[in-house]
């Protein structure tokens, strides 16, 4: 593993371990199984998607530092792949979880609305999970995985409405997620128009 | 163009085109056609000609590839909005929103007709003070944990002088304002049931949205005069003496029609319902449903309480049988018809009649000898009625002496109108039921706007009301010269119509449509979707069919899966999305659909049908809050709010509102039900408040006390930490919810 990979996955490491013992003691406040439970599920939940938050600013901040013509950190690249492994497995917990210790959530994750959202907002991020390795791309001779990784921003949709449709938690922080996934979905949008006309140029 | 975002395009279109393939209109579906898309891309031949094709080429074969997909997104972009569950987010968000929005009030509405109660839920604040134009500051009760009571009578603290339908009040929570908007209902005149004086000269109705009465005669309306709080029913006690009882008040009123005074009054209790002078004219019944259902018999005419008789359950109609000994209670919870009976000046149940629907009107012979009752259905106790969406309009003659059916009247049929094989288009909805001259039988439809008379042997009578703009007539009367009077609530008019008279004359007391369009649209739209609710779909079935009174019948009906599941009520809905035992319905005009698929739509086209019987339903308050009318033990609902805390009921039954708007699986909650039941179910968490007034409890009825949906429905310990509460904590846990 290269230096610049390692300072991300520390990162990447060090917020998610933070993030889970956070999530352990805030669930752990409660003695009742069943708001426990839930209050886990939730927490967890929450992680995930703030990591995924976090890997989708890595690319407008890429395209941000290049603008004003200053010299990006080598980790920086790495860190967007290791918050996106991250995200996924703390995704991947999050639903696993709630599929093993919510009963009757699996018989209803394909029917409720919200449900599926999450469910394949969770697929997509297993199938960039499972391609992010440079061996798994090496031995399907993956040409093009940049185009399957861009489904990252339709994982980034699904948790939106995952957040705003499942009926858990503040409605004013769902809509501060909402905003920002808008606002890093437009910004990436905008800044790669830019980086494309000035190469064009070049 | 590089090849690079060529190539992205090309995988776009083509992923597009595969959706449309597929012909599912979902995001995972979409997810699943990229995912393919990409895979076929990553093919070696697909992956050579990708690498050898111009960036324009892949462009427009990407623009030809994504075509059929865009149009198939277009197509089915409602059944896409849908299934995603985006039909109505923005409504169940904004009402989540304002739930969470601390300070938070509920519900949101403000009746101007009636006391009401809200709750509010602060971050601890100490003292709550709200503030709205016209209205003196109500000062709120803090019962602990930050949730204030605010308990508000229109006539003590005064009346909103705010027009429109919203109305904007300010929290004042420990010195911070906060701004809030209520749903400002003030109600227009409802003319409803009539009491006909005994020489039949004149009809006297009630308006209890206005506490107005109205007295008609042939010539038109003579009198409107002001009376109690939330006037319920009336009976003559002489030619010029009414008694009325009221909803809002303790009082029993008398008062004169000629000089329109109040000329006694006897207090009994508040939630006064329905009342009936026995045939001597020495006693009243009057129906009693507060903290206990009662009758109380008052002796005339000294107007002095000669006893109290409790009934198993809150009374909606009575009428006295042959002789003042003999008394017949219609109740709603049992649908059922009780006999009482006088023994040595006592009433005392002898005989119960099963009808399986309850009464929706209760009329009398003139000799008492027989009654007729309407209903929706006609079977024995025990017996499950699993018809789907069973509803079948019918009047009961009934034998009192014999306590039998002698006789059954189906009335929904086909006229001329119907459109389409199978189609009813009269007789939906008997509301009023009255014995005219000489025996004559009139019946008032609410579902199809006619009054109809029934006699042995002539053919029936029939009198369309609603070319009149009289809709959903619910009170008939026929007076000594054979004048008909009918009484439209929704339309805030009476017909008058002579006997000689093809079409009704028509009196109104309450503003009429197009006033209403020019001053107060969003009271229009409410009249509009009053309407709405009472109209009859061509199968036969309206909303007032099971939500009786715009309320609930108490019934309980097999929706389509042979289970039989109580009747919801529709009062104190606002804000409170989304809607069903299972949150399918994020807005209450989506249910719109079910009356123009599976009730086959209505007979007249209405634009915005299901906007309008939304603002209808919106307005409703809540049912009527316990301990308005009682004593309260206000150190045991302190106690309760703290054992509803400890027993962590808050987590899905938050404060101010008492639910969180959010969706459980049955199967979480109540795992041994979901067992039993052996399918998946989800359960949107319904509102505590008014919760005494829902029972029985839980998403199927099984739970007839609130004491067994905590315990016996709880075994294990899944719905709230009841175990972790002592009895006396479960005891005042009961007397907090009890006072909401």
């Amino acid at each position: 593993m290269s230096q610049s990979r390692r300072i991300a996955a520390r990162i990447s490491f060090g917020l998610a371990t933070s993030g889970a013992a956070l999530t352990v003691a805030y669930a752990f406040t409660d003695a009742y199984a069943p708001v426990r439970a839930l209050r886990f599920v939730s927490a967890s939940g929450w992680l995930a998607g703030s990591l995924l938050v976090l890997a989708l600013c890595v690319s407008p901040i890429q395209h941000a530092l290049r603008r004003m013509g200053r010299s990006r950190p080598g980790w920086l690249p790495a860190l967007r792949r290791s918050l996106g492994i991250a995200a996924a497995s703390c995704g991947l917990f999050h639903g696993t979880y709630a599929l093993l210790a919510l009963p009757g959530i699996p018989g209803l994750s394909l029917s409720v609305a919200w449900l599926r959202a999450g469910l394949l907002t969770l697929g997509i991020l297993l199938t960039l999970f499972a391609t992010s390795f440079a061996f798994v791309i090496r031995s399907l001779r993956l040409q093009h995985w940049k185009e399957l990784h861009r489904l990252v921003y339709a994982a980034a949709i699904t948790l939106a409405m995952h957040l705003i449709l499942g009926p858990f938690g503040s409605p004013r922080i769902e809509v501060s997620f909402l905003l920002a996934i808008i606002v890093l979905l437009l910004l990436r949008v905008w800044l790669a128009t830019i980086a494309r006309e000035r190469s064009n140029a070049d | 163009m590089s090849l690079r975002v060529g190539r992205q395009l090309l995988l776009v279109g083509l992923a597009s085109s595969l959706w449309s393939v597929a012909g599912v209109p979902t995001f995972m579906a979409l997810a699943g056609a990229y995912l393919v898309a990409w895979i076929a891309c990553e093919l070696p031949p697909i992956r050579k000609l990708l690498r050898e094709a111009r960036p324009r080429t892949l462009v427009l074969l990407a623009a030809a590839l994504a075509a059929p997909g865009i149009a198939f997104g277009y197509r089915a972009r409602a059944d896409l909005v849908q299934r995603e569950g985006l039909l109505g987010a923005v409504t169940r968000f904004q009402d989540r929103l304002r739930a969470h929005a601390l300070p938070a009030i509920a519900p949101p509405l403000l009746a101007i007709d009636r006391p009401q109660t809200w709750f509010v839920a602060t971050e601890d604040a100490h003292a709550v003070t709200l503030f709205a134009g016209g209205v003196k500051p109500l000062e709120a009760e803090a019962l602990g944990h930050g949730l204030f009571r605010i308990d508000y009578d229109p006539r003590r603290d005064g009346i909103p002088n705010a027009l429109g339908t919203q109305l904007e009040i300010t929290l004042k929570s420990d010195g911070r304002t906060s701004e809030r908007t209520l749903e400002l209902v003030r109600p227009l005149a409802h003319p409803r049931w009539f009491c006909i004086a005994p020489d039949r000269s004149r009809a006297v109705a009630l308006s209890e949205e206005t506490d107005e009465l109205f007295v008609l005669r042939s010539s038109g309306l003579e009198k409107r005069l002001p009376v109690g709080d939330g006037p319920v029913d009336c009976a003559f006690l002489d030619d010029d003496h009414v008694a009325v009882t009221h909803r809002n008040e303790r009082s029993l009123r008398v008062f004169d029609l000629s000089t329109g005074r109040e000329t006694r009054a006897l207090e009994l209790s508040a939630r006064q319902g329905r009342l009936a002078r026995s045939p001597s004219g020495t006693l009243l019944a009057v129906i009693l449903a507060g903290e206990k259902a009662e009758l109380a018999i008052v002796r005339l005419p000294e107007l002095t309480l000669a006893s109290r008789v409790s009934l198993a359950s809150a009374a909606d109609w009575v009428a006295f049988g042959t002789n003042d000994d003999t008394l017949f209670a219609a109740t709603r919870a049992d649908a059922a018809i009780h006999r009482l009976r006088a023994n040595a000046g006592t009433f005392s149940e002898d005989a119960k009649l099963d009808l399986g629907r309850p009464v929706v009107t209760l009329g009398r012979s003139s000799d008492g000898s027989q009654l007729w009752a309407a209903t929706t259905d006609l079977h024995a106790a025990g017996h499950q009625q699993l018809g789907n969406h069973f509803v079948q309009d019918q009047i009961l003659t009934l034998d009192g002496g014999r306590m039998i059916v002698t006789a059954r009247r189906l009335t929904a049929e086909r006229s001329d109108r119907q459109t389409k094989p199978g189609d009813v288009d009269r007789g939906v909805s008997p509301m009023g039921v009255h014995e005219g001259r000489e025996g004559a039988l009139w019946i008032a439809f609410a579902g199809t706007d006619e009054v109809v008379q029934v006699t042995a042997s002539a053919i029936p009578r029939r009198i369309d009301l609603g070319d009149a703009g009289l809709f959903a007539p619910h009170g008939v009367a026929e007076l000594a010269d054979g004048t008909l009077i009918v009484s439209s609530p929704v339309s805030g008019a009476f017909g008058i119509l002579a006997p000689d008279a093809a079409t009704p004359r028509v009196v109104r007391v309450a503003p009429s449509d197009a006033l209403l369009l020019e001053q107060n649209r969003g009271a229009l739209a409410r009249r509009v979707g009053e309407r709405g609710f009472y109209e009859a779909t061509r199968s036969g079935i309206t909303c007032q069919s099971c939500h009786m009174h715009a309320d609930s019948d108490d019934a309980a009906y097999n929706l389509g899966d042979h289970r039989l599941l109580p009747t919801l009520s529709v009062r104190g809905l606002a804000d409170t999305a989304p809607y069903l035992r299972d949150g399918s319905y994020p807005r209450l005009r989506d249910l719109d659909d079910v009356a123009q698929t599976l009730y086959r739509g209505y007979r007249r086209n209405q634009a915005a049908r299901g906007e309008t019987v939304e603002a209808f339903v919106r307005s409703l308050p809540r049912r009527d809050s316990p301990h308005f009318a009682n004593e309260r033990d206000r150190a045991a609902e302190h106690r309760g709010l703290a054992a509803f805390y400890k027993a962590q009921c808050d987590t899905c039954h938050r404060p101010p509102a008492f639910t969180d708007l959010a969706q459980l699986p049955l199967r979480f909650l109540f795992p041994d039900q979901a067992a039993q039941l052996g399918s998946e179910e989800i359960l949107d968490t319904p509102s505590l408040l008014s919760v005494t007034a829902s029972a029985p409890y839980l998403n199927d009825g099984r739970a007839k006390t609130l004491e067994a949906v905590l315990v016996a429905q709880n075994p294990q310990n899944r719905h709230g930490d009841v175990q972790s509460l002592t009895d006396s904590e479960r005891r005042d846990l009961i007397a907090f919810l009890s006072s909401l």
